[in-house]
């Protein structure tokens, strides 16, 4: 027996033991199922509107140093490239990308790129947990016109299994790179962090929010893992979020102050994400 | 005319789906653990098709599109999305049958060791190859990629589970020097 024989003797089944399968009450009953079901041809898909595009921003994790800006939305749509992988509408003066592929190839994506005439824009496909519940989107551009909008949120609205999806200008000049989450393999650093308490991550079942920075620290190397800290400063003018300090030296860190999240890339540190107590000075810049 | 469109959209749907279900349940059954799952797959692709008719390819492109779809179907399961699209209680009461049919695995299972040892992809391009069959070109369709693309993975795959079997199977690998050296005497 060759391999590929081999390989084959460990299937399930086989197509040929599946003869007259297709006429079975089961096989009616989701025929029947579907077909009651509205179908949604591209003529009559809808455009995510603005709300929805805004709402895409929380409802999806995106890379820091991404641009996101409010949506641009005007203008005629018209479905100018559709593959596997990514559907591209042309939309006033943007292009919509909708990525509908979990791990796609780099490749296929980039010469869909160059469909349309955007012939320095790359992809890059990072590891990230395979946890990780909401695809991870990032966008980097050396164009200080372009505008870029992450609209991923419900773009299955627009196509189908839509994982995530963005907008950007489409006279973008010089090189810019998208970046996609794939998951990591066993062992792989991640390139984007996880919530440590996460299942089958460092920490699994482990809650460390709320706790001190002290304890916390205690229950990581307790682990035999490493601790690295950031500071989550509030923002300057008020606006909800945080602005972290990154890799902040134990000796800054008040023993005291709560921890917001705990993360980790798959390396062996935890990240404990600390809020300075109401009294702590930030540092230039924050 | 809209009416007489959805007509035609649905009698090809239908004739799509009368032609495509063995393999696609094939598919479904072949990867998911359970029947409850490989109903879900089979039911999910299906209900994208229906949606997307007018994306749907014709002739046997078709079931390679079905394919593509599926397979983002299962990677939305492994990352534990599930959607259940519709109810399909007779079809997971089918599938139980096929699970309940399929041969238990003798130990130790060297064989699966070796398709454990692989990568999801590796596994995944071998069975495109092997279980449904496709050449590089059809599995270059499934995948997104081009064919070429497709050839030079499904041989680095071939050879990484030549090795994972040598490596689980030490003994067989011995076993066939005494036959070299009666060769060479």
């Amino acid at each position: 027996m060759n391999n590929d024989q081999l390989f084959r003797s460990r299937a399930r089944v086989l197509d040929e033991d599946l003869a007259g399968r297709a006429s079975t009450a089961g096989a009616d009953a989701l025929l029947a199922e579907i077909v009651a079901l509205e179908p949604v041809p591209a003529r009559r898909r809808r455009m995510p509107s603005p709300r929805r595009a805004l709402l895409g921003l929380a409802a999806a994790a995106v890379l820091a140093g991404a641009l996101v800006v409010g949506p641009s939305l005007l203008g005629a749509s018209e479905q100018v490239y559709a593959s596997q992988a990514v559907t591209i509408d042309r939309v006033g003066d943007e292009f919509a990308f909708y990525f509908t592929e979990g791990d796609p190839d780099p490749v296929e994506l980039e010469k869909a790129f160059r469909k349309v005439g955007l012939d320095e824009l790359t992809v890059t496909l990072i590891p990230v947990s395979p946890r990780q519940p909401s695809p991870v989107f990032g966008f980097e551009k050396s164009d200080p016109h372009a505008k870029a909008t992450f609209t991923g949120g419900d773009c299955s609205e627009r196509v189908a299994d839509c994982l995530t999806a963005f907008s950007v200008t489409a006279d973008i000049k010089g090189p810019a790179e998208v970046r996609l989450g794939r998951p990591a393999k066993p062992g792989e650093k991640y390139a984007y962090p996880a919530d440590a308490g996460w299942p089958g991550e460092a920490l699994s079942g482990v809650t460390l929010q709320g706790r001190s920075a002290a304890e916390a620290a205690r229950v990581v190397r307790e682990r035999r893992l490493k601790v690295a800290y950031n500071l989550d400063w509030p923002l300057r003018n008020g606006d909800e979020g945080v602005q972290f300090e990154q890799d902040v030296p134990a000796s800054r860190i008040d023993p005291g102050w709560s921890v917001a999240k705990a993360e980790s890339y798959n390396d062996g540190v935890i990240v404990l994400h600390v809020e300075p107590g109401p009294d702590a000075t930030p540092p230039p810049g924050f | 005319m809209a009416e007489a469109h959805e007509t035609d959209d649905r009698s090809r749907f239908e004739a799509v789906y009368r032609k495509t279900y063995e393999q696609l349940l094939g598919y479904a059954v072949r990867r998911c653990s359970s029947p409850e799952d490989a109903a879900d797959v089979v039911a999910e692709t299906y209900v994208v098709a229906w949606r997307r008719v007018d994306e749907l390819p014709h002739g046997d492109a078709g079931r390679l599109w079905l394919y593509g779809v599926a397979r983002r179907i299962l990677a939305n399961h492994r990352r534990g999305e599930r959607r259940r699209a519709t109810r399909h209680a007779e079809l997971v009461a089918e599938a139980e049958h096929l699970y309940a049919a399929s041969s238990p695995r003798s130990a130790p299972d060297k064989v699966g060791e070796a398709m454990d040892m692989l990568t999801d992809d590796d596994r995944e391009l071998l069975a495109l190859a092997v279980w449904e069959e496709l050449d590089p070109g059809e599995i270059a369709e499934v995948l997104g990629c081009s064919r070429n693309a497709a050839r030079i993975r499904l041989h680095r795959a071939r050879k990484r589970f030549t090795r994972a079997l040598e490596e689980t199977r030490p003994s067989a690998r011995f076993e066939s020097r005494p036959l070299i050296e009666k060769e060479s005497q």
